[in-house]
């Protein structure tokens, strides 16, 4: 009996020649690049008035945490923003800064592949029990300075459109 | 399905069979292709390219210089110094890496990527893989159920995702060479998805193939198993090797014909091969294999007993080559020399990956492992006693450090602090130093992640119930000489052991699911699957066992992405959310299974199996979906669903 392909068969070969015509290099970069694009900040809305100068301190508190960790966590508020007139690929970074050792969140960005809104969520810092002693730093209750920073950063620019005090205020 | 039981599951009639037939009959039939495809359509959709554990940066080196034709690290595309590479080896100012025998596996996968590489995208490559296996599983699924209308749909299905990931598709471009890491991501999830089809075989062999379907499904998405899969730890190879041993062992049980010495020495060769991945898991499992199999092997005879010493020598050369390579000891791991620059402090090296931009989720190795870096130093005696005296030595050395490990695990076993710590509820727990995860309650428990073993619980019960129904001494020894008997002594046994060697560096951070005894669970979940009431509930009722699993995946996963959004939690509180839950559930499951005597109805069984099982689907799928996460999906349509979704504090 002469062999005949099945549908299966036709599916495999038609997937491959699609592969083989998109080539070795199909895939759109995911890196910052070049470009530019108009970023206002919908919330936290006390950072979203255009020219903020940081007059306006925020003010970040510390929560338990629950379900059975006895970390302490500062959690950050999520950072929405509206980006319109968007080329190329820059890239929306935040950094807060706090003037205490063990409070080290890191920054975050994104790459603005779009236009409209984009959410960049902080990773809550988790911060030891009183009386925890393997290590580690250990962050006393207390109000510390902080800093906050957000960029549009591209190769073709660097634009700050936040730039203002934070306090950090630690509860246990 | 049928309910009988089959070692050799699906075996064609005819003697010639073509190379897909074959590759059926290695899988035990088509429940066995559903069980390996479903794996790996589930974690390759989990599957991230990325390291969650900084010590796979070491591996991942390894699999890089051993596909370039040498054993020492001397191109590092994941690292840019020592630091960042814990288990790294320094020898005369060479360094060497460790888990070779894990490389040597990754190495050919990575042949066929970089054979692909001038002609097809990598991602594309990886979104048409799994593509085809999607394809596969409809078709395999469409077969088992005589519905072919399921293998058109698979068909359908891999058109439309290749076609979307065409539309998609984006560079991986974090990575300056991702080849080997993709390779080593890729064996570790091919070996997931053996283990998976193993453990079917396995069971299906003891308990019938409706337990074994349902086994092998469950190895997959309701053990830490399908957390394993989707990084390249070495944990999921021990595991699935073990499981291998055991399957071996218990087809060599059957019979004295050629197939059952095969297997026998086949159990032999995975030991032998797992001693170049992990010298000391191979060295208890040796310690606890032979014994019992030359005390219930059906002959030891000069025939068999040759296969066995012939496929064990062969088996351990990769391990004796690497090792006189690098050491010049035979039996001296690179595991056991000392680190590149001395022992690196545990937890550095995440500190100086963070620094660097590595994603955020990696963490330090914990480098407290069974023969960790430095433990035994340079061999010394080799040219005063000469190599038969050093061998020897070593080998006493071995068994002094084994016996040594397991004392320690002994007393450890009487810590109750510990055993709750490790065994039940993890919270926050005192002894471990939370600073090297950024204070967060990342470590579980054992029934927290494995809540089918809550039917463990029920055990003595059980036990007592047979007892009563006429059990006595001489029908126990007896029972002895039944192969399915002898599988699950192995089974205890090695459980047991390997269990009691690593207790002593538990509870421990970096573990995320108590990594190291990760072998031990598919062993557990085997016993669990022996269990009377078990297996009456899964034979009898399979469509509320699946019911219910699929109920608590939807309703579970749906609640928790709620509560994820309306509470907004943290790592660590999303850890020990999911980990109370898996605790309830364990202690349903083990309630349910204890008083089966007195309500008698399977479907209370089933419906406890389905929700424990299901409450672990949905610790894989959530720390696989938003937890260890960075947009870094294998599958850029699994990344764009992601970034969907409420995002973890």
């Amino acid at each position: 009996m002469a062999w005949r392909p099945g549908t299966s068969t036709l599916v495999v070969a038609t997937v491959l020649v699609a592969l083989v015509l998109a080539g070795p290099a199909w895939g759109t970069p995911t890196g910052v690049g070049g470009g530019t694009a108009t970023v206002s900040v919908l919330s936290p809305e006390a950072l979203g008035e255009p020219g903020a100068s940081g007059d306006d301190s925020v003010t970040l508190r510390t929560t338990p945490g629950r379900f059975g960790t006895a970390a302490t966590y500062l959690r950050i508020p999520d950072l929405v923003a509206d980006v319109r007139d968007r080329s190329g690929r820059p890239q929306l970074r935040a950094d807060l800064s706090v003037d205490a050792e063990g409070i080290d969140p890191p920054p975050i960005s994104r790459i603005l592949h779009r236009s409209g809104t984009h959410r960049l969520s902080y990773p809550d810092v988790a911060l030891p029990p009183q009386g925890y002693d393997h290590g580690g730093t250990p962050v006393e209750p207390g109000s510390y300075d902080g800093h906050l920073e957000v960029r549009v950063q591209s190769f073709d620019g660097d634009h700050v459109l936040v730039n203002r005090s934070v306090e950090v205020v630690v509860d246990r | 399905m049928s309910g009988s039981s089959s070692a050799d599951g699906g075996r064609a009639s005819s003697d010639r069979i073509g190379p897909a037939a074959f590759v059926r009959r290695a899988m035990g039939g088509t429940p066995g292709m559903v069980v390996f495809l479903a794996t790996l359509v589930i974690l390759g959709a989990l599957w991230r390219i990325d390291f969650l554990l900084n010590d796979s940066v070491t591996v991942a080196n390894v699999v890089t210089n051993v596909a370039d034709g040498r054993l020492a690290v001397t191109e590092a595309p994941y690292a840019l110094t020592a630091g960042e590479q814990p288990g790294l080896v320094e020898v005369d100012g060479v360094l060497y890496g460790r888990n070779y025998g894990q490389a040597y596996l990754a190495v050919p996968v990575l042949w066929v990527l970089d054979a692909t590489a001038g002609v097809v995208d990598l991602r594309l490559l990886l979104a048409a893989g799994w593509s085809f296996a999607v394809l596969g599983l409809g078709r395999a699924v469409g077969r088992l159920l005589d519905r072919p209308i399921v293998g058109w749909i698979g068909e359908v299905a891999c058109l439309v995702s290749v076609a979307a990931a065409l539309l998609v598709a984006t560079d991986v471009d974090w990575l300056t060479r991702p080849r080997p890491l993709v390779a080593l991501g890729l064996s570790t999830l091919l070996l997931a998805a053996t283990g998976a089809t193993v453990c079917y075989r396995l069971v299906s062999w003891a308990q019938g193939r409706r337990v074994g379907f349902a086994s092998g499904l469950a190895l997959a998405v309701a053990t830490p198993v399908g957390f394993w899969g989707s990084f390249p730890k070495r944990h999921v190879l021990s595991a699935t090797a073990l499981l291998l041993v055991v399957y071996l062992f218990a087809v060599s049980r059957t019979g004295t014909d050629r197939r059952a010495i095969a297997a026998r020495a086949g159990a032999y060769a995975v030991v032998g091969f797992l001693a170049s991945v992990h010298a000391f898991e191979a060295a208890f499992a040796l310690a606890v294999l032979a014994p019992l199999d030359l005390l219930t092997a059906p002959t030891n005879d000069r025939r068999a007993l040759g296969a066995v010493a012939v496929a064990f020598g062969v088996s351990l050369l990769p391990m004796v080559a690497t090792n006189l390579a690098i050491s010049g000891q035979p039996l001296q791991p690179p595991r056991t020399l000392p680190g590149a620059d001395g022992p690196l402090a545990p937890g550095q090296a995440a500190i100086d990956m963070r620094e660097i931009g590595r994603p955020a989720g990696v963490v330090g190795d914990a480098g407290a492992d069974l023969g960790a870096s430095g433990s035994l130093g340079r061999p010394a005696a080799a040219g005063l006693l000469g190599p038969v005296a050093a061998l020897l030595d070593r080998v006493a050395w071995v068994g002094a450090y084994m016996a040594d490990q397991l004392v320690a695990g002994l007393a450890a076993a009487t810590d109750l602090d510990r055993l709750y710590h490790v065994l039940v509820r993890s919270g926050w727990i005192p002894s471990v130093r939370y600073h090297l995860s950024d204070y967060e309650t990342l470590e579980t428990a054992m029934l927290e992640v494995l809540p089918l073993a809550g039917a463990l619980l029920a055990l003595p019960g059980v036990a007592l119930a047979h007892l009563r129904e006429g059990a006595r001494f001489e029908r126990l020894r007896a029972g002895l000489a039944d192969p399915v008997r002898q599988t699950d002594l192995l089974v205890g046994a090695l459980a047991v052991t390997l269990f009691l060697a690593y207790l002593p560096r538990l509870p421990l951070y970096a573990m995320f699911t108590l990594r190291y005894v990760l072998p031990v669970m598919p062993l557990l979940l085997y016993a669990v699957a022996r269990m009377p009431p078990v297996r009456a509930a899964v034979a009898s009722a399979p469509r509320t066992l699946g019911g219910a699993w699929g109920v608590t995946v939807a309703v579970a996963g749906g609640g928790f992405v709620w509560t994820l959004a309306v509470l907004g939690l943290a790592r660590g509180e999303v850890i020990q959310f999911l980990a109370l839950s898996g605790l309830v559930t364990a202690l349903a499951l083990a309630a349910a299974t204890a008083t089966r005597p007195i309500h008698e109805r399977d479907r209370v069984v089933a419906t406890a199996l389905g929700v424990a099982a299901g409450t672990t689907t949905v610790f894989v799928l959530a720390t696989g979906l938003l937890v260890y996460v960075d947009g870094n999906h294998a599958l850029d349509l699994v990344r764009l669903v992601v970034a969907r979704l409420p995002a973890v504090g």
